[in-house]
């Protein structure tokens, strides 16, 4: 038996691309992310999950139970499969108070039970005092703790979130980011979550599923798969920002040389294809330190002249346009901005350290 | 020299161990605090890195973690 989930189906619609699930795992520990761009499926895929929508083929089981089955025509109804869904919107009843709207799934248990039940959820979210308030009256961070508290409040097997932090703002939602992976773990119950925003995807994920069209295009660990996409569509879904042709000029004592515009990058050589010979070499923008011209020595393998072109605001960070000869993003805090008094024009060096720019064969 | 990394630790090189393609430097930056760095055995010789040399180590902001006691 595999723990958690184990799926493996296609789903279509009329006007849409193919859904297709192809040995999709979602193990019982951590939290699980469904990653892509609007259309890609994610949501299609956490529905059928849900049972909520059904496949037209395929498998889905969960702790080696069945829930799906398109040979057996076996389809455990979304009810009785114990999962606690929060929705995108988190569709709280607007009439019911917050109480009600936690209780509204314990049907069947006694008021002094149900009553019990939600206390203890209403203390753990935090959500003391708003008891009696209808959602209307919630600010858009506790309408998320409502919805988070009313899926888990019967103690589901297993918690599938639809985009939970798309419907606050940008404060709000990188506020809630950690809070909301804490509350997860705590819950010791395992998550899936769909997200379309990178950010939220690496602070909130343990394992990474990146989506495009419908197919799922690489899995694994959050770090890996945004460090090392395996193609390029992947790390423009995962938002590697700088992405360059170049050749590979020698590759020796584990460390390759790749030419880019006349320019010799100095990389880590590790899973290249022998007869490699055009690579594209992406860089993190966070990977990037930029100094002043004529900087001291240090240990980083690339060291790049460049002139920066633009500066644009990016929360508490600044993204850096440079041009070193062809285009290089560097993503810096503001001080650091200031404090090398970097305005459009200036003459700086980049400083890439070679196991931060990562090959992908072409 | 003026950089944009915000964590720029001095220290002296305590240990360095080199292997085929890259070295591990152990950095003390104070009494038993020490920092660890991979760089590239190239780099390690053109530093000229020894045990007992002064040497930084440079951090962004965005590559530190932060954990808490239990």
């Amino acid at each position: 038996m595999t723990p958690g989930i184990q799926a493996s189906f296609t789903k279509r619609f009329a006007d849409g691309p193919v859904i297709r699930a192809e040995n999709l795992h979602a193990s019982t520990n951590g939290v699980t992310v469904l990653f892509g761009p609007s259309g890609s499926g994610k949501t299609t895929m956490l529905r059928c999950l849900a049972g909520l929508e059904q496949p037209e083929a395929g498998q889905i089981q969960f702790d080696g139970e069945v829930w799906f089955d398109s040979d057996s025509k076996k389809i455990v109804p979304a009810r009785k499969r114990n999962t606690g869904f929060v929705p995108q919107d988190y569709a709280l009843f607007p009439h019911l108070t917050v109480a009600a709207n936690i209780g509204y799934g314990l049907y069947g248990q006694s008021a002094t039970k149900k009553k019990a039940r939600v206390s203890e959820i209403v203390r753990w979210l935090g959500l003391d005092k708003l008891e009696t308030r209808l959602p209307h009256e919630l600010s858009g961070g506790q309408q998320q703790r409502v919805g988070l508290a009313r899926a888990v409040v019967r103690r589901p097997r297993l918690l599938l979130l639809d985009e939970p932090l798309s419907a606050l703002d940008t404060p709000t939602r990188q506020r809630l980011r950690g809070e909301l992976r804490s509350q997860l773990l705590q819950l010791g119950i395992p998550a899936i979550l769909v997200t379309h925003d990178r950010y939220e995807a690496a602070a909130l994920g343990d394992q990474l599923v990146v989506l495009d069209q419908g197919l799922m295009l690489q899995t694994g660990p959050v770090a890996d798969v945004i460090n090392h996409p395996t193609n390029l569509a992947v790390a423009a879904i995962v938002g590697t920002e700088t992405v360059l042709l170049g050749h590979l000029t020698r590759v020796s004592d584990g460390l390759a040389t790749v030419n880019v515009n006349g320019h010799e990058f100095t990389a880590l050589a590790e899973d290249l294809p022998s007869g490699a010979n055009a690579v594209h070499l992406c860089i993190r923008a966070e990977d990037v330190i930029l100094i002043q011209n004529g900087g001291a020595p240090a240990s980083a393998r690339n060291r790049l002249s460049a002139t920066v072109l633009a500066l644009a605001p990016e929360g508490p960070m600044m993204r850096i346009e440079l041009d070193c000869g062809f285009p290089l993003k560097a993503l810096l805090t503001r001080q650091a901005c200031d404090e090398l008094a970097l305005k459009a024009g200036a003459s700086v060096v980049a400083l890439i350290k070679a196991p931060h720019i990562h090959l992908i064969p072409r | 020299m003026k950089l944009s990394a915000r964590n720029v630790l001095k220290g002296k090189i305590k240990n360095i161990k080199r292997g085929p393609i890259s070295s591990l430097v152990v950095l003390e930056i104070a009494p038993k605090v020490q920092i660890v760095s991979t760089i590239t055995a190239e780099s390690t010789a053109a530093l000229k890195l020894k045990k007992g040399r002064t040497a930084y180590a440079v951090i962004k902001a965005s590559s530190v973690m932060v954990g808490v006691d239990e």
